[in-house]
C-alpha cells in the first residue's frame, strides 16, 4: 500500500495512472511485495560475496565499487556457459503470447509482471551490452544502461517471479522465463542483492542439513513427537530408524513436513504407508532437506546443497533413494542433480521391494518420488485401503508447478488421490494440469513480508478452487509440495474460506488399514471424523 | 418520489455500467487495463471478471434500493481484490464512485431538462451508502490479512510452543 494522500491531493481527483515508459528501471517499493535482505551472516556461512548489512529502501544498497563490472563479465560468462540463456535472450520477437500468463500480472496488473517485459528488463542490457545493433542504437533498439535503478528493479520484479513456467508453455519459441529469473537472481547474488528468506534457508541448509537449521537431536525429536501422536491416533507404535547404515531406502523429504502445520500430517503419513509395507528404510539428520533453495541463489550453491543427498546415500550404503512430497526439489532433482552431481553409479536403479517394478525413469539419479512409489503400490494392490474414512473430504488437485509442468507428473497423484478418496473434483480445465496456476509463492516467495504478493499471485488458483468450493462443495485442496502445504493455507483463509489444504500422503494414511490399529474415530490431525464415530 | 431516475437509469444501464466498468478499470496501467477488458475467460482474468460482474449486479442493487445484506457479497468480490492490490484505501474504493460521474456526465442534461435533480440527489445517497459498507468490508479484508499473519506465525511455531509446554487450547484456536 502507498502512502495515504493528504486531503488536497484527495481534491485533485484522477483515478487514472500515470502512463510509465517501460524503460524507466525506478520502482516504487510497495509493501508487502518484496523481501527483507539476505543477512551478512548467511552470506557468509555460503560464502557469497559482499555479506552487510543493508536495507532495500535506502537509497544506497551498499554495491561493491566495481558492481557493474561484475555483473557484466557474470553475464558474459553465463552467456557462453548456457546456450539456452544466449538463445532466449536472442530470440523473443515480442509477440505477447506470454504476456497474460503469469499469475502476478493477472493479480497484480502491474505491466513489468508480463513475462516478455520482465525478460526484457534483462534483455534490454544484453542488447546494450552484448550486441552489434545495441551498441550502436542503444535505446532505439531496445537497450537499456546498466544503472544502480537497473539492479533494484531486478530485485523487485525478479522476486515476483515464481519460475512456474506458466509462460514458457504458451510461448511459441519455447523461451523458458523461469531460466532468465534464474540467472538473474543468480547475477544480483553476486553482488549480495538477495532476499533473507531464501537465503537464511540456503545456510540453514548448508549448516544443518534442512532449510529449518534444525539440529539433528530436534530433528529427530521432531517425527518422534509424530510417532507419538500416530499412537495416539491410530493405536500402532512405529520405530523409524536414523542414519542406520545398510536400510535399503533412504527417505528424504522437505523438512517443512517435519515441522509444519500441515506438512506434519503428510509426514506422518509416510512414516505409516513404510510400517504398512515393511519398507527396509532409513531417515538422515544430515540429509534431512529434500527442497534446495540454492536453486534460487546460484547453480553452485544448489550443487553443493544437493550434493548432500549423494553423500549421505554413499555414507549409510542405501540402494537408492526416496523423496517426499516436495515440488522444485524434483526440478532440481529432475532437471540438474544428474549433470551436477551424478552419475550416482554406486546406487541402484530403484526397484520398488514390495512389487518388482524397476523404475527405470530414475536409471540415472537413482531417485523416485513418492506419489511415483505409491501409485506403483496402489497399482499392485499393495496397499490395504478404506477409502471411505475420508469420504467428509470433497478434494480438488492442485498441479504443483515443478512436478507437473515441470516434470509431466499428472496422473499419478490423480490416481492415488482417487484411490483413496471418494470423492474428487477437478479444477476447471485451464487452470490444471500443464495450465496449472502457481500457489503465488515459490521460489522463496513465502516470507511474511511477501503477504500481498502472495495474495495477488494466488488469487487465479484461488478463483478455481472457489469455482468448485459452490460448485461442488469441495474443502480440501490436495497437492504434493510442501511449499504449496504452507502458501495455499492462508491463500484459501483469505480467498476461499473453509477450504483446508492437505498432501497427499496425508489422505493415504488416513485410509490405510494399519495392523494393530485400534478404533480410529479421528483422522491423522486428531479431528473427528464425521459418520464413522460408531462405525468401526 | 416517482421512480423516474430509477427508470432514466434502466433505460441506460448498459452503457453506464460498460463506463463504470471501463473507468474502474482504467485504474490500473494503460497495458493491464487492456487485458482486464478484453479477457472473457473467468479464471483467466479473475480481476476484469470479477469488476465486471460485481458493477452490474451492485448497480441492479441500487436501483432496487439499498438491501445491505444484498450488497455486501457483491461489495465484496471486488473490494477483496482491490484490498490487496498496493492501492491506498481511497483508492482502493474510489472506484464505487465513479458512477456519480458517469451519470453526470452521461444523461445530466436530460435529468436537468426532466427536472429530475432532486430524485439523482437521492440516488446518489445511495452510492454513497455502497461506499461506506465497502468501507466495512475493505476494513474486513484487511483485518483477515492481519489475522492471517497471525496465526501463521503461531502455526510456524507451533512444534515449538508444544516441546516447550507453552501450548493452550487458547493458543491453538486463536
Amino acid at each position: 500500500m502507498s502512502q495515504a494522500p493528504k486531503p488536497e491531493e484527495l481534491l485533485r481527483v484522477s483515478h487514472i495512472p500515470p502512463k510509465k515508459d517501460w524503460m524507466d528501471p525506478r520502482v516504487d517499493l510497495i509493501p508487502g511485495t518484496w523481501g527483507y535482505p539476505g543477512k551478512a551472516s548467511s552470506l557468509e556461512t555460503l560464502g557469497l560475496p559482499n555479506p552487510r548489512e543493508w536495507n532495500p529502501t535506502d537509497e544506497d544498497w551498499k554495491l561493491p565499487p566495481n558492481w557493474k563490472e561484475i555483473i557484466h563479465e557474470g553475464l558474459k560468462e553465463r552467456l557462453e556457459k548456457y546456450r539456452s540463456l544466449k538463445v532466449f535472450l536472442d530470440i523473443c520477437v515480442r509477440c505477447g503470447a506470454c504476456a497474460d500468463k503469469c499469475h502476478f500480472f493477472i493479480g497484480s496488473g502491474d505491466p513489468k509482471n508480463m513475462p516478455v517485459l520482465r525478460a526484457e528488463l534483462l534483455r534490454s542490457i544484453y542488447r546494450k551490452d552484448f550486441t552489434t545493433v545495441g551498441r550502436m542504437l542503444g535505446t532505439f533498439a531496445g537497450g537499456r544502461e546498466l544503472t544502480e535503478d537497473v539492479i533494484k528493479e531486478w530485485f523487485y520484479y525478479f522476486h515476483q517471479c515464481t519460475e512456474c513456467r506458466r509462460c514458457s508453455l504458451y510461448c511459441p519459441y519455447g523461451i523458458d522465463t523461469a531460466e532468465i529469473t534464474i540467472v538473474v537472481r543468480e547475477l544480483l547474488n553476486l553482488i549480495g542483492v538477495n532476499i533473507d528468506w531464501i537465503l537464511g534457508a540456503a545456510a540453514n541448509c548448508y549448516r544443518t542439513g534442512n532449510h529449518l537449521g534444525l539440529e539433528p537431536h530436534t530433528f529427530k525429536g521432531n517425527i518422534d513427537f509424530l510417532v507419538d501422536d500416530i499412537e495416539e491416533y491410530v493405536g500402532v507404535r512405529l520405530n523409524p530408524t536414523f542414519n542406520r547404515k545398510g536400510a535399503e531406502v533412504l527417505f528424504i523429504a522437505p523438512s517443512g513436513d517435519v515441522f509444519a502445520d500441515p506438512g506434519i500430517f503428510t509426514y506422518m503419513g509416510y512414516l505409516m504407508l513404510f510400517e504398512h509395507i515393511g519398507l527396509d528404510y532409513t531417515i538422515s539428520t544430515y540429509a534431512s532437506e529434500g527442497g534446495n533453495f540454492g536453486l534460487f541463489t546460484s547453480q553452485e550453491t544448489m550443487k553443493r546443497l544437493n550434493s548432500k543427498m549423494y553423500a549421505e546415500a554413499k555414507r549409510l550404503g542405501v540402494k537408492w533413494i526416496l523423496g517426499g512430497e516436495c515440488g522444485h526439489m524434483w526440478r532440481v532433482l529432475h532437471q540438474y542433480m544428474d549433470t551436477m552431481n551424478g552419475p550416482a553409479d554406486f546406487l541402484e536403479v530403484p526397484k520398488s521391494p514390495i512389487t518388482g517394478t524397476v523404475f527405470d525413469n530414475a536409471k540415472s539419479t537413482k531417485m523416485i518420488h513418492i506419489v511415483e512409489f505409491m501409485a506403483d503400490l496402489i497399482h499392485h494392490g499393495k496397499l490395504k485401503l478404506n477409502p471411505k474414512r475420508n469420504d467428509y473430504r470433497r478434494t480438488t488437485w492442485h498441479d504443483s508447478c515443478n512436478v507437473s509442468r515441470g516434470m509431466g507428473m499428472f496422473e499419478e497423484p490423480r490416481y492415488v488421490l482417487k484411490s483413496v478418496c471418494n470423492n474428487f473434483f477437478e479444477m476447471p480445465e485451464n487452470t490444471i494440469r500443464e495450465q496449472t496456476f502457481c500457489c503465488g509463492g515459490g521460489t522463496g516467495l513465502n516470507a511474511g513480508e511477501f503477504e500481498y504478493l502472495r495474495m495477488m499471485g494466488g488469487m487465479p488458483r484461488a478463483f478455481a478452487v472457489k469455482h468448485v468450493q459452490e460448485k461442488h462443495g469441495v474443502n480440501l485442496l490436495v497437492n504434493v509440495c510442501a511449499l504449496d502445504r504452507a502458501i495455499l493455507p492462508p491463500l484459501m483463509d483469505y480467498w476461499a474460506p473453509e477450504v483446508s489444504v492437505s498432501g497427499l500422503t496425508e489422505l493415504v494414511a488416513n485410509a490405510l488399514v494399519m495392523e494393530g490399529e485400534h478404533d480410529r474415530p479421528t483422522d491423522l490431525r486428531g479431528e473427528d471424523i464425521p459418520g464413522l464415530e460408531g462405525d468401526e | 418520489m416517482t421512480n423516474d431516475i430509477i427508470e432514466l437509469l434502466k433505460e441506460n444501464r448498459s452503457m453506464l455500467v460498460d463506463r463504470w466498468t471501463e473507468a474502474t478499470l482504467r485504474t490500473y496501467p494503460s497495458e493491464s487495463a487492456r487485458f482486464y477488458s478484453k479477457e472473457n475467460d473467468q479464471f483467466l482474468n479473475p480481476v476484469g471478471h470479477a469488476m465486471g460482474k460485481g458493477l452490474s449486479e451492485i448497480f441492479d442493487a441500487m436501483l432496487a434500493g439499498l438491501d445491505v445484506q444484498q450488497i455486501r457479497p457483491i461489495l465484496d468480490s471486488m473490494v477483496r481484490i482491490r484490498a490487496v492490490q498496493g492501492f491506498a484505501p481511497s483508492n482502493s474504493l474510489a472506484f464505487l464512485l465513479f458512477i456519480k460521474k458517469i451519470i453526470r456526465d452521461e444523461l445530466g442534461t436530460e435529468i436537468q431538462s426532466k427536472g429530475l435533480d432532486t430524485q439523482l440527489a437521492t440516488f446518489e445517497e445511495r452510492v454513497d451508502g455502497v461506499l461506506l459498507v465497502a468501507f466495512d468490508v475493505y476494513a474486513q479484508c484487511r483485518q483477515t490479512l492481519s489475522d492471517i499473519k497471525n496465526s501463521e506465525f503461531i502455526n510456524r511455531h507451533t512444534q515449538l510452543l508444544k516441546r516447550a509446554n507453552l501450548m493452550s487450547e487458547e493458543t491453538r484456536l486463536s
